[in-house]
């Protein structure tokens, strides 16, 4: 049985209207589900799944019932990439009716409170505290909340996080309490180190930990130095939340709730399996790099526009990104664009439509757009971001 | 979920993705190798162990429903919020945990239209008639 306050057996019954009563009722029976004792009170939601491909024209309208119904986010709430660049849409081969269908959508979840960020980096945007409870999708958001910055969320899913947004409560269980949290395995990459750090692959990294541990809560030791780096953990995250079920990790020297726990099992990374990451997504030839999954800071800009110094980008680059870290580095995004660059906001490589952009062989700094990718028919090279800037900053192809 | 269905009963002893795996336009069940492949879920009465894959699949169950290529029901043997969140959207009966466990009985139960009841937290699916040619057709 699931405790429920008055207030949200008020909300049950229908005291702030019918949207917020049938969101109430699947919280509340997801919860039951899960064995939850009652709910949470979170600080902020983030919304994923909200392409026009996912939703659909009947997702839409249900949207856009919720809200006529009344139902408003009862906090914060930002939301995931949509399938374009809402500003030059139909140079990425986008129809109106495409077009249309996404602006229903974003509309809808405007009208029911939310800021449209469409960016996959809310912890950027709008970054919660320590201890906070979140009622967040998206699994990059996820992992980098709990694993970097010590607020707590489950992977919610898309459309529970609409639901729970609407509340403002999700289910007290797993990464939440803090018996969720407590690690569950003890991950060693000392096997890994110095081949990550010597060659960069940090999210083949992200990758191997997620298809090797699957689930739970991984501490991860001796860890690679360079995996501090914020871009790369990043990265790392990503590719652990594309490759599994798990929504923490705890690393050292980084994560806040890190600490050592004798008696767990230990697994070992090995430096063959990492190879055997790369080789899936190996190959030469490529019509475009492919960098932002998870979407480039206005750091990573900064840093991208620093590295090409001017030069002109020798074959394709696009770059995605939030129109939150274009404006805070539109003097970066600039110098990028003079470079040849491509840069995109509101959307991404996973969830737009990279042929639509002459794009049918990418390489990627990122495992989670490769294993995505690769998914959606693309031949994908996976490397390091300064080995693919070297790539396109030298005349040799 | 609650609520009542009534439809022929197709059970799969395998999981099921609802994104990916199930045409959200037409309800035909789409991934290549899994044991239902081809069959349509419209208008069954859906017995399986429980959702997988993306979340989006709840979206998927809304659209079925919306277009009526719906399952008229669903029971699972452990409910997981994909399919209960897809459930709610929906309007789509749900019952989960059942006993006797339906998937053992796959054999006898295939094809047999059933309905399911479901409300005040419990389910009952009952078989109402074989419509496999033997007592002749509906």
């Amino acid at each position: 049985m699931v405790q429920l306050t008055p207030e949200e057996k008020g909300m049950l019954a229908g005291s702030l209207g019918e949207g917020v009563a049938l969101a109430m009722e699947s919280v509340v029976r997801v919860a039951e589900v899960l064995g939850a004792p009652r709910l949470v009170k979170v600080s902020s939601a983030h919304i994923s799944g909200v392409s026009y491909k996912n939703l659909g024209e009947e997702g839409v309208e249900f949207l856009e019932e919720l809200a006529a119904k009344g139902a408003r986010f009862s906090v914060p709430t930002t939301v995931n990439p949509a399938g374009f660049d809402m500003e030059v849409y139909r140079e990425m081969g986008v129809g109106e009716e495409e077009y249309e269908l996404q602006m229903r959508i974003v509309r809808a979840l405007a009208s029911m409170g939310a800021r449209v960020t469409l960016s996959c980096t809310p912890y950027l945007i709008n970054p919660p505290s320590f201890g906070d409870h979140l009622a967040w999708a998206e699994s990059n958001a996820v992992l980098y909340a709990n694993s970097v910055i010590g607020a707590r969320t489950n992977r919610e899913g898309g459309p529970l996080s609409v639901l729970e947004a609407i509340v403002g409560r999700a289910p007290y269980v797993g990464l939440h309490t803090d018996e969720g949290r407590a690690p569950t395995v003890v991950v060693d990459a000392g096997g890994v180190r110095s081949f990550v750090e010597r060659t960069g692959a940090v999210s083949a990294l992200g990758y191997l930990l997620g298809a090797k541990v699957k689930a739970g809560v991984p501490l991860l030791v001796n860890a690679p130095r360079n995996l501090a780096h914020p871009g790369n953990l990043r990265l790392f995250l990503a590719a652990v939340g594309a490759a599994s079920s798990i929504g923490m990790v705890l690393v050292e020297g980084v994560s806040p709730e890190f600490k050592r726990v004798e008696g767990l099992k230990e697994i070992a990374l090995e430096e063959g399996e990492l190879e055997r990451v790369l080789d899936k997504w190996s190959g030469e030839a490529f019509d475009a790099v492919v960098l932002g999954c998870p979407h480039l800071s206005p750091g990573e800009l900064a840093e991208l526009a620093s590295r090409l110094g001017g030069r002109r980008v020798k074959g394709r680059v696009l770059v995605f990104t939030s129109r939150w870290a274009v404006s805070r580095a539109a003097d970066a995004v600039e110098a990028l664009r003079r470079s040849g660059v491509e840069v995109y906001a509101d959307t991404c490589m996973v969830v737009g439509n990279l042929s639509a952009l002459g794009v049918r062989r990418c390489a990627t700094d990122s495992a989670k757009a490769a294993f995505y990718l690769s998914n959606q028919g693309y031949e994908v090279v996976l490397a390091p971001r300064d080995f693919l800037l070297k790539a396109v900053l030298s005349s040799q192809r | 979920m609650r609520g009542r269905g009534r439809g022929p009963l197709l059970v799969s002893e395998e999981p099921l993705s609802f994104y990916g795996g199930v045409d959200p336009l037409t309800g035909k069940i789409v991934e290549r190798g899994h044991e239902l492949y081809g069959r349509s879920v419209a208008g069954a009465i859906l017995v399986f162990p429980y959702g997988k894959g993306s979340t989006v699949g709840s979206y998927t169950l809304l659209r079925l429903a919306r277009r009526g290529k719906a399952p008229a029901g669903i029971v699972n043997l452990a409910s997981e919020p994909i399919v209960v969140v897809g459930c709610m959207l929906g309007g789509i009966p749900l019952m989960d945990s059942p006993d006797p466990n339906p998937i053992a009985l796959k054999r006898e139960l295939e094809g047999r239209e059933a309905e399911l009841v479901v409300e005040g937290g419990t389910g009952l699916l009952k078989v109402v008639a074989d419509v496999r040619g033997e007592e002749g057709g509906p």
